[in-house]
């Protein structure tokens, strides 16, 4: 494992975005995997300044999202494909039929999650996933209690997840109770992680997850046997780790 | 609580390698091994990150007669212990402590021992015995004191057989010599592996061993007929067969490395067994040592007599073996792990239990750096090597 710990969020989110366009520069036909949520905003953030910049190119790249709510249309504002147009897609010259969400409103939600593996697959599979930690461990929307066995599959939204997002949605009613998301396989499948904590509400589980015992009850704990993780961290989010 | 443990590294199984592998130790034994992305839903309380390392099959030496200073004729459990203990620091988690030509009463001391010490539990587990002579060929006696050599009568047989009382046996006899053809297809109904070593046996002779059941050979090429090609001796006659597994001391000085090759490409993987054959010097220090009544000079890996310069035996570890067979033949790694774990497992018969990382066999495994130096050993899944204070 490598760990960067950072001064702050900005640096944070330099740093991972810097790690983005490396791998981007390094391969321009990469597929990368993608998060939302509040940490990786200021990653996107600078990731546009870079293709602005002129120094990195996602022309060539693909993109999939690790998940999306089931349930919701793709145009409500609290979708994943909203957020991910506003943060990114917008911005850069990703090309269109290269980026991929799972959709929110499928007829059968257990063949979209299967077209969505088979096309991760087909695409050659993720060279870069970007991941986040949620503070019960949750990496995408793999709850505690996942087994590590699933791929891409339909996910129960836990009730602390759902309240936490409830603002967000104006009441609790209104939260998905489902998502579709990329499976503990699909995320150690790939080639490389970079995961992502910021400040010191994540302290606690980052230590946990990184030098803690291996189990399902902290799903973000099975990146331990990824052989190519590196894990970015401001200094309050890596408070509890040793070293 | 089951206790599930997990080491990363690159694993060492019988036909590949897998690069930043998992293996899943649960208890005593293998649970698995797996990619990251191939991993089942398991509560680990322990990850053993061991990566740019080898993970090997712990190694198992079927011809081993001491070390540290003690060796297997000393009749002592407690020479036993020492000799466990330098099999860990090998990386070796199996091996057959093994007798010299020696009087009955010293043999029946030596292996009473053994058995006692079997008991216990060393950090290299005892897997049985070989007894290499007394009924072997004073032409061809090496090191063995021919005063002790001689040939196997009934009366012997079933005074070992009683002390052995089933302990695992492997006996290295000379088939040629007085009657113990006669003895070959006796032994193997006992269950004893029967290797033919220390023998002057021609081509037909050795065939004739190996029809009555013999299929094994100690230390090939060492203290054997000559190799000719108008009476293949014998040498020969073990190539040629398909069945007989061979030993090889892979030293360097024993067996010149062309000959290691010949052997190796000839019999395969599956019939090589890469043994030390070594000494109670191994493992000591650099210098003279008394020997009964002779001086020998410790240097390096020779071992000679201190007035005429005559090789003495084997200092080798086993670990180094595989290092030098790796150089000398250009083989991939798992096969040459395999001649030092999973083909002498298959000589005595322990391979559903030992030999390879495969889920459900012991979880006894060496972890070695990229130079086949021991960082680690397990045996049943416990750290022995180095011991923990």
């Amino acid at each position: 494992m490598n760990l960067l710990i950072t001064a702050d969020y900005r640096e944070l989110s330099q740093a991972a975005g810097q790690l983005v366009a490396q791998a981007l520069l390094h391969d321009p036909d990469a597929v990368l995997a993608l998060p939302t949520g509040e940490t990786p905003k200021g990653m996107y953030e600078a990731l546009i300044r870079l293709y602005q910049e002129g120094l990195v190119d996602f022309s060539r790249a693909t993109a999939f999202n690790l998940d999306e709510y089931l349930d919701i249309p793709p145009d409500h504002p609290q979708s994943f494909s909203a957020y991910m147009r506003r943060y990114l897609w917008d911005h850069v010259n990703l090309a269109k039929d290269k980026v991929h969400i799972p959709a929110s409103l499928p007829e059968d939600p257990e063949a979209e999650c299967i077209r969505y593996e088979e096309l991760i697959r087909k695409s050659g599979g993720i060279n870069l996933a970007v991941l986040g930690i949620g503070e019960n461990g949750h990496i995408a929307f793999n709850e505690p209690g996942t087994l590590w066995e699933t791929p891409t599959h339909v996910a129960v939204l836990s009730q602390e997840t759902r309240e936490r997002e409830a603002q967000a949605f104006g009441r609790l009613e209104h939260v998905p109770t489902h998502a579709i998301t990329m499976g503990i396989k699909t995320i150690m499948r790939a080639r490389r992680v970079l995961l992502l904590a910021s400040g010191e509400e994540k302290a606690g589980i980052l230590a946990r997850a990184l030098s803690g015992p291996i189990t399902i009850d902290v799903p973000a704990s099975i990146l331990q046997l990824h052989p190519n993780l590196t894990v970015v961290a401001d200094r309050a989010a890596a408070r509890g780790l040793a070293g | 609580m089951m206790k599930v443990r997990v080491i990363r590294g690159n694993l060492i199984l019988p036909d590949r390698v897998i690069e930043d592998g998992l293996l899943v130790i649960k208890d005593e034994k293998i649970e698995g091994v797996y990619r990251p992305e191939e991993l089942p839903s398991l509560d680990f309380v322990e990850f053993i990150d061991r990566r740019n390392h080898w993970i090997s099959p712990g190694l198992i030496d079927v011809h081993l007669h001491g070390a540290l200073g003690k060796e297997v004729m000393d009749g002592e459990v407690e020479s036993l212990r020492q000799m466990a203990s330098h099999q860990a620091a090998c990386g070796v988690t199996g091996f057959f402590p093994t007798t010299l030509t020696a009087s009955l009463e010293a043999m029946t001391a030596a292996i009473e021992a053994v058995k006692e010490a079997k008991k216990e539990n060393l950090p290299s587990e005892i897997l049985g015995i070989h007894l290499e002579g007394p009924f072997v060929s004073l032409k061809r006696k090496g090191a063995q004191d021919p005063k002790h050599i001689r040939e196997i009568n009934d009366q012997e047989l079933e005074r070992l057989t009683e002390s052995l009382n089933g302990l695992k046996t492997l006996i290295t006899i000379a088939p040629e010599a007085g009657r113990n053809l006669d003895y070959i297809k006796k032994m193997t109904e006992l269950g004893w592996v029967v290797s033919i070593g220390h023998s002057d046996a021609t081509y037909d002779e050795a065939r004739k061993a190996i029809e009555a059941g013999s299929n094994h050979a100690t230390h090939l090429f060492n203290a054997w007929r000559e190799f000719h090609h108008r009476e293949p001796g014998g040498i020969g006659a073990v190539l040629d067969n398909d069945r007989v597994f061979v030993e090889l001391i892979a030293d360097g000085i024993h067996v010149h490395p062309c000959f290691i090759r010949l052997a190796v490409f000839r019999k395969g993987k599956d019939r090589v067994c890469l043994i030390t054959d070594s000494l109670k010097e191994t493992g000591l220090p650099d210098g003279t040592y008394a020997w009964g009544g002779l001086e020998v000079v410790l240097k390096g890996n020779e071992i000679r007599l201190k007035d005429s310069g005559v090789l003495a035996g084997s200092v080798l570890h086993l670990n180094h073996g595989v290092k030098n067979v790796l150089n000398w033949t250009g083989l991939t790694v798992p096969e040459v792990v395999s001649m030092a774990s999973l083909t002498p497992a298959k000589s005595v018969g322990l391979e559903a239990e030992l030999g390879s990382l495969e889920k459900g066999k012991l979880a006894n495994l060496a972890v070695f750096d990229q130079n086949f130096e021991t960082v680690e050993t397990y045996l049943r899944g416990r750290r022995v090597y180095p011991e923990r204070k």
